[in-house]
């Protein structure tokens, strides 16, 4: 909200300071996004009269001026549209300063210009139209300084209101907060002293109004906008409309923070106003031109025949003042904020009005704004009448009562502040509190709905005292903690990977409808965003490899030599009709598996292999599995690919992404491999312990030692390792270790026949093997290889 | 040659050998030996002329010339031993291979920068008796805004533009906006005393840009006593930011506006880049102050809506972004670093602690 120096200061009997000012708003949690400095800033501009306007020779939407001011002339090159003879205007002569610097004598297709002709943008000015040159009103004298026509210099602060400060929202009600908690002395505004009569002629059909004050004024046609009220409007941004019937409403709300209407009386049939419920199939214009179909929860404001306005937001077009107007009627009311936020929400219909219904407004202002109201217009214009007064007043204010007890306060803030202090601060809500009695009873006044209860007061005291009156101290007792299984367990397999040489990587849970097409699944299965930012970001995810995916990419892009990620992140799905949201684990590998190329040679680039030597290193203690899997998600080419089991159980998956699932990733490289495990699975097989509390029984080992004895067989190239391992550890006892060493194709070898080496470790804890006892189990071995599996002996 | 010419020789032969071994190198030593020790050796020489004295002279010159001997061989072991050392060594060795050469390049894995921050924060509370909670991404209205006095029409409702999930039964089912529904799970499940932190992913539907970012990340923390202050709240903040950030840095409360705390604060840390001292800073802005967080004291509608009895339970909570301090600690501008992956940039984290 944007709020002027000057005007603040209006309320203000003392005048302080604009850097005191700011620091006392701050103080108080009033967020100040920025001061600028409103008025002129520019200099060497003056007035002129454009004489004559003539098409540019070379150049079809430019034209050459002569502009006079006093007795000189100037040649000007002129863009503008709106700019013609007899217009007064601001011409920047060489070397002016304005907005955008200083200004220099060009050639303009061929024509010098002796100085600019400049709008309003261009002299740093705002709230006036931009469309064109700035024309100045034809009064204006010829050949003085420009700045001497604009408001003197001033500051705008543009304050981040909270929802709480509703309050504020305006000049006068930021000054008297000020006053109550920094000591200033409020200063009223001049209100019209009505002696009138309260006539009825408000209707409040519906609860949702509380308080509905209007007023009569007559013969106000064609009231120009006083100059400093214009002034005052731009600098809030607003274009003044040179209407004071429009504008002194908008002033008003800046002024005092209660949104106000004026309905051209004579277009109101039947001369009296009904705050009611629309009725169904009942239509508006709103004077934005918008035709809205008012729904049964709307609140309208209605003459005897039609709705006039939608109550809080906006008026009606038909009965909206014009420049013919003769008598207004002002409505000044209190709606309900909860009412006046659906309807907005619903119409997406967001005014100025709305926002501080919204907010909740004074139900106490709203005869003294229209007063305000009434008081203005009388000043422009001596002639115009109030005639009638009404105040409708159903739902009178009553005040809260919260009890304070000192203790309480400095017990909330950690303070030990005297009572003193507290009741100083106290009253600045209330200045009426008595003392006397403990607890203190405080009636807040009726705009601080917001003061409920203790709690509430205490932070009103500490913003009295200022928030540096807190201490950095506590009684906190020392209390044991604990981490949960789940984040040990994230944390341990963060650590786990990055030691490993992979890096981390953090994607968006929100993907595209691209995303599922180019891994082959179908968009009705995925979590759909109801209001997403674009298309591209429409989805939740079911699995970590779109972000890895692009991740890849991205560094493919930019001359990665390998790519090793990981993530840790939530996935989500469907599991019937119920959505839910599973934590996974994710890696992606491509290249070489090392930073770089090692000068003494070796390679060794990311394969299934190297992954599920990550994943058995990683996983070491959670009794870890691999099986070819049935099913596997259309990313990857199932060939290569195997389940991850823990305990047996499938927790995730583990091979080689499929090329079209790449080439619709517009990834060149084929041999990229991936992984993913369902950190939720893994937490249901291992509830309790988590990696930090694993169990570990220790086993003894040998003191003996142990022999080593290589075998090679040739056998069925399709008979799988594990088969292999599992024959020969059955076979015989003391194996403690059984390694493959080589695995060999070719050369040698039958086709459909492959060679494998493999070394046995015997040992045992009671004994040291003869080599006679070795041979026997070697024999052993070979031969439950050679008759379940068909081994032969390597010659 | 009489008894005390002997002695003369003797020690000019013993004072020769001393200035002898001085300067010997490892290739003379045995020559030295044999000059001295030889067969027909200087020492070997003098002792054997003692045959030409008398017995008593004999006896005690005899005595001396052994001490010399000793002296002598001695001297020469040492020698050998310290020759051998300096042999094994390779003192006097060029070496085998360029020891500039690089050593086998590991790759160079690192946590992300995100999981850095957010670690160290919990490290450093887990220290005050912060407990780790966990709580779901996808949420309902009710934990998300209504339990956390945030109610469906009031316009703290627009501090916070929320993700809603598209569903045929309507339910109202969205991506929390902040980690605060933590607190009310936490709460419903436990009876106080309670100290809990949550860290995790949160959602607001914001167009990205530098600063901002439809997924981010938070921490949250809620302790629940019979007895807790605002100064509690400051000191706990103050003792993870210093942890952090250093010893020398300060923070300030000021009021603010979270429905589901009151007092409210919005905390502020003296800036780390120019002490406040830079008028012109693109980090406080010439404040002197950057704001990081918010906080406060829960709000008695929120114990209300967990079912905690009125007035009986008091505590503190606060939010606090980890991107930002993240940006802080290592000096990011653009936050959409952190979501782009890029190896060369994360590879900057490698061997970094949470």
């Amino acid at each position: 909200m944007k709020i002027l120096y000057s005007w603040l200061l209006d309320f203000m009997k003392e005048k302080p300071h604009i850097a005191e000012v700011s620091e006392n708003l701050l103080k108080l949690g009033f967020q100040i996004e920025s001061m600028t400095i409103s008025g002129p800033s520019f200099s060497g501009v003056v007035t002129g009269e454009v004489l004559k306007v003539e098409k540019h020779p070379n150049a079809d939407r430019l034209s050459v001026c002569v502009v006079k001011t006093g007795e000189k002339k100037f040649r000007v090159v002129c863009g503008a549209k709106n700019v013609k003879e007899g217009a007064r205007v601001p011409l920047a002569r060489v070397g002016a300063t304005l907005k955008g610097g200083k200004l220099q004598k060009v050639k303009i297709r061929g024509i010098e210009s002796e100085g600019m002709i400049c709008s309003a943008e261009e002299l740093g000015l705002k709230g006036f139209d931009n469309s064109g040159i700035l024309i100045l009103p034809k009064n204006t004298p010829i050949g003085v300084d420009a700045r001497t026509l604009f408001g003197k210099e001033d500051y705008i602060f543009d304050i981040e209101m909270l929802a709480n400060q509703s309050y504020c929202l305006s000049h006068m009600t930021l000054a008297r907060e000020l006053c109550a908690f920094c000591g200033y002395s409020f200063k009223k505004p001049e209100i019209y002293e009505h002696k009138e009569k309260n006539e009825n002629f408000v209707e409040i059909l519906t609860e949702e109004c509380g308080r509905y004050s209007a007023i009569i004024v007559r013969n106000v046609q064609g009231i120009e906008t006083p100059a400093w009220m214009k002034e005052r409007l731009r600098a809030m941004d607003v274009n003044p409309k040179n209407n004071i019937l429009i504008d002194v409403s908008n002033y008003v709300m800046f002024e005092m923070g209660q949104p106000t209407h004026c309905f051209d009386l004579d277009k109101l049939e039947g001369g009296k106003i009904k705050v009611r419920k629309p009725q169904k199939g009942e239509e508006l214009l709103t004077l934005d031109d918008d035709k809205v179909e008012l729904e049964e929860s709307a609140m309208i404001i209605a003459d005897e025949k039609k709705p006039v306005a939608l109550a809080g937001i906006i008026g009606a077009k038909e009965s909206a003042v014009t420049l013919d107007t003769d008598s207004i009627l002002i409505e000044s009311a209190h709606f309900n904020r909860v009412s006046v936020r659906k309807t907005s929400q619903n119409l997406s219909l967001r005014t100025d009005a709305s926002y501080r219904f919204e907010r909740g407004t004074d139900i106490e202002m709203t005869m003294n704004a229209a007063l305000r109201i009434a008081h203005l217009i009388k000043a422009a214009h001596v002639g115009a009448k109030v005639d009638l007064v009404c105040d409708n007043y159903p739902q009178k204010h009553k005040p809260r009562k919260v009890s304070v007890d000192p203790d309480r306060i400095n017990a909330i803030l950690g303070t030990n502040l005297n009572e003193e202090e507290i009741f100083k601060a106290v009253s600045a809500i209330d200045s009426k509190v008595n003392s006397e009695k403990k607890p203190w009873i405080i009636s807040p006044p009726s705009y601080r709905e917001d003061i409920e209860g203790v709690q509430d007061v205490a932070e009103e005291v500490a913003r009295f005292c200022g928030y540096d009156i807190i201490p950095s101290i506590t009684e906190m007792p020392t209390t044991k903690s604990s981490l949960g299984a789940e984040y040990v367990l994230y944390d341990y397999l963060q650590r786990m990977f990055a030691s490993l040489g992979f890096c981390e990587a953090y994607n968006y849970d929100l993907i595209s409808e691209n995303d599922i097409k180019n891994t082959f699944q179908d968009a009705g299965d995925f979590l759909e965003m109801q209001n997403p930012i674009s298309s591209e970001w429409r989805f939740l995810r079911n699995s970590l490899v779109y972000g890895l995916l692009k991740n890849l990419k991205y560094n493919l892009n930019r001359q990665a030599e390998s790519v090793f990620l990981f993530e840790e992140g939530n996935t989500y799905f469907f599991s019937g009709a119920k959505p839910v949201e599973d934590m996974r684990i994710a890696g992606i590998c491509w290249g070489e598996f090392s930073e770089g190329t090692y000068w003494k040679g070796g390679s060794e680039k990311a394969d299934f292999h190297l992954l599920k030597g990550v994943l058995n290193k990683v996983f070491v203690r959670f009794n870890i599995s691999f099986a070819a899997g049935l099913v596997f998600p259309p990313f990857m080419y199932k060939p290569n690919s195997a389940n991850v089991l823990f305990l047996g159980k499938e927790v995730g998956y583990v091979g080689q992404v499929n090329l079209n699932t790449l080439t619709n990733y517009l990834i060149k490289e084929k041999d990229v491999y991936y992984f993913e495990v369902s950190l939720g699975k893994v937490l249901s097989l291992f509830p309790r312990e988590g990696v930090e509390n694993m169990k570990i029984r220790f086993s003894p080992v040998s003191a003996m030692p142990s022999v080593k004895r290589d075998l090679s067989i040739v056998l069925k190239e399709d008979i799988e390792w594990e088969k292999v391992k599992e024959t020969a550890l059955r076979s015989t006892l003391d194996i403690h270790r059984m390694e493959i060493i080589d695995v060999y194709k070719g050369k040698n070898i039958s086709r459909g026949f492959k060679s494998i080496t493999m070394r046995f470790t015997f040992s045992s804890l009671q004994k040291t093997f003869t080599d006679e006892e070795v041979n026997e189990k070697v024999n052993d071995i070979f031969s439950s290889l050679s008759r379940k599996l068909g081994a032969r002996l390597r010659e | 040659m009489n008894a005390e010419e002997w002695k003369r020789s003797l020690s000019e032969t013993v004072e020769g050998f001393k200035s002898a071994i001085e300067k010997v190198e490892i290739e003379n030593i045995e020559a030295l030996e044999t000059e001295y020790l030889g067969r027909k050796g200087r020492l070997t020489f003098l002792l054997r002329e003692l045959k030409n004295f008398s017995v008593e002279e004999r006896k005690e010159l005899g005595k001396v010339g052994n001490r010399a001997k000793k002296e002598i061989s001695e001297k020469l072991e040492e020698k050998r031993t310290d020759f051998e050392a300096k042999c094994a060594r390779g003192d006097d060795r060029k070496p085998d291979f360029d020891f500039s050469l690089d050593g086998k390049p590991f790759p160079k894995g690192a946590l992300h920068p995100i999981t850095i921050v957010l670690g160290k924060i919990t490290k450093s509370l887990l220290r005050l008796g912060f407990s780790v909670a966990q709580g779901p991404c996808l949420e309902s209205e009710f934990y998300n805004f209504e339990a956390l006095n945030i109610p469906q029409y009031h316009p703290s409702r627009d501090m916070q533009d929320t993700f809603y999930i598209n569903l045929s039964n309507g339910s109202g089912m969205l991506l929390r906006t902040h980690t605060s529904p933590v607190q009310i799970r936490t709460m419903e499940k436990s009876r106080p005393p309670l100290r809990i932190i949550s860290p995790g992913r949160v959602f607001r539907r914001d167009a990205v840009d530098a600063s901002h970012s439809f997924v981010f990340h938070q921490i949250e923390g809620l302790y629940v006593d019979r007895k807790v202050s605002m100064a509690d709240l400051k000191w706990t903040l103050e003792t993870f930011i210093k942890d952090l950030f250093g010893e020398e840095l300060r923070i300030r409360f000021r009021p603010s506006y979270f429905p589901f705390v009151e007092p409210g604060a919005e905390v502020d840390i003296s800036c780390l880049f120019c002490g406040g001292k830079n008028a012109k800073c693109p980090v406080c802005k010439g404040g002197g102050w950057i704001e990081m967080l918010g906080a406060g004291l829960v709000h008695p509608n929120v114990f209300k809506n967990v079912g905690y009895e009125d007035g009986k339970w008091q505590g503190f909570a606060f939010g606090a972004g980890i991107e930002r301090f993240a940006m802080l600690l290592f000096g990011i501008k653009d936050m959409r670093l952190f979501y782009e992956n890029d190896v060369r940039v994360l590879k900057q984290f490698s061997g970094v602690e949470p």
